[in-house]
């Protein structure tokens, strides 16, 4: 087992900077646009920006990070924060640019029904939205989610209780009760 | 996914909203036009940063010269160093016996000057 941790270490230091990066860049490219999309209200564009700078920002700061996993939560804060400052920057036109590029994209299966989820979610705090969007919709485990929002496990907790029931009132003519229940 | 277990109903309307709030994939292209704008703007990293530093140290340096080379001394101080500047003057030629040009002349005898710059140093040091 030594041997083999050996050649993976000394492999990883041969890798540049540069190299090194093109891979982070390929393995959360994906992922980083579709959580900045979905913290944005829905915005291809706002997205696209917001996770252009969280890269960058990456790649300024690649050099103090040899841990993948922890680079991984700090870009994940980074892009968040990006995504508030969007936010808070263009709040104002939320609503018009959301309806708009939701409209505009064809191959969304409901754009309606994007536009009422991105409205409810508008509704949430910034921490009960966050948390939210990164548990269930994006698949953080709760521990990832508390080192990221830096944030204890009780206060992500009770953040996803008070947003499931703020989404629950907001979306009940979406998602009437009785399709909503199970036996 | 999460640790967290929901009731059958948060369950069918998370996933509802999984269902229905998801970003569009990306195209080849579109990925493509994301990594070049990427890769412009992280080659401009480090030439515009040297360049920001570069500038500031240059207009730091630039300013520092300007304010030593332009501040002039206070006018009460020039006063009083003039004035200072001619006591030292004709208490030093006295002390030497020199008058006048004799200031100049270079066949002064130096060995006078440690007793006499003594001497000087406890007329303008005291207070």
């Amino acid at each position: 087992m030594k041997p083999r941790l050996f050649a993976l270490a000394a492999t990883q230091a041969e890798i540049s900077l540069d190299e090194r990066f093109q891979q982070f860049v390929e393995a959360h490219r994906e992922k980083a646009i579709s959580l900045a999309w979905r913290l944005t209200g829905g915005q291809a564009q706002a997205a696209e920006d917001v996770a252009q700078e969280a890269f960058l920002r990456a790649y300024k700061a690649l050099p103090r990070f040899r841990d993948e996993s922890r680079l991984e939560t700090w870009f994940t804060r980074i892009l968040i924060r990006q995504a508030h400052n969007h936010r808070r920057k263009h709040t104002h036109h939320q609503e018009t640019v959301t309806a708009s590029l939701l409209t505009t994209h064809p191959a969304m299966p409901d754009p309606g029904l994007q536009f009422r989820v991105a409205q409810a979610l508008d509704t949430l705090s910034r921490g009960q939205r966050e948390t939210f969007v990164l548990v269930y919709l994006e698949g953080f485990t709760i521990a990832e989610t508390s080192k990221i929002l830096r944030r204890s496990s009780g206060t992500i907790k009770t953040h996803l209780h008070r947003a499931l029931r703020r989404l629950r009132s907001e979306l009940e003519d979406l998602f009437p009760l009785d399709e909503r229940t199970t036996p | 996914m999460s640790q967290n277990p929901l009731d059958p109903r948060d369950a069918a309307l998370v996933d509802q909203i999984q269902k229905s709030y998801t970003a569009p994939s990306m195209s080849t292209e579109s990925q493509r036009a994301f990594d070049q704008r990427l890769q412009a703007s992280v080659r401009r990293v480090p030439k515009s940063r040297n360049l920001v530093s570069g500038a500031l140290l240059a207009a730091a340096a630039i300013l520092v010269w300007i304010q030593i080379d332009s501040s002039p001394p206070a006018p009460h101080v020039l006063a009083e160093t003039a004035e200072l500047t001619q006591e030292r003057n004709e208490a030093y030629a006295s002390l030497l016996g020199l008058e006048g040009d004799d200031l100049w002349a270079s066949d002064v005898d130096t060995t006078m000057l440690p007793d006499s710059y003594q001497q000087l140093s406890s007329l303008f040091l005291t207070p």
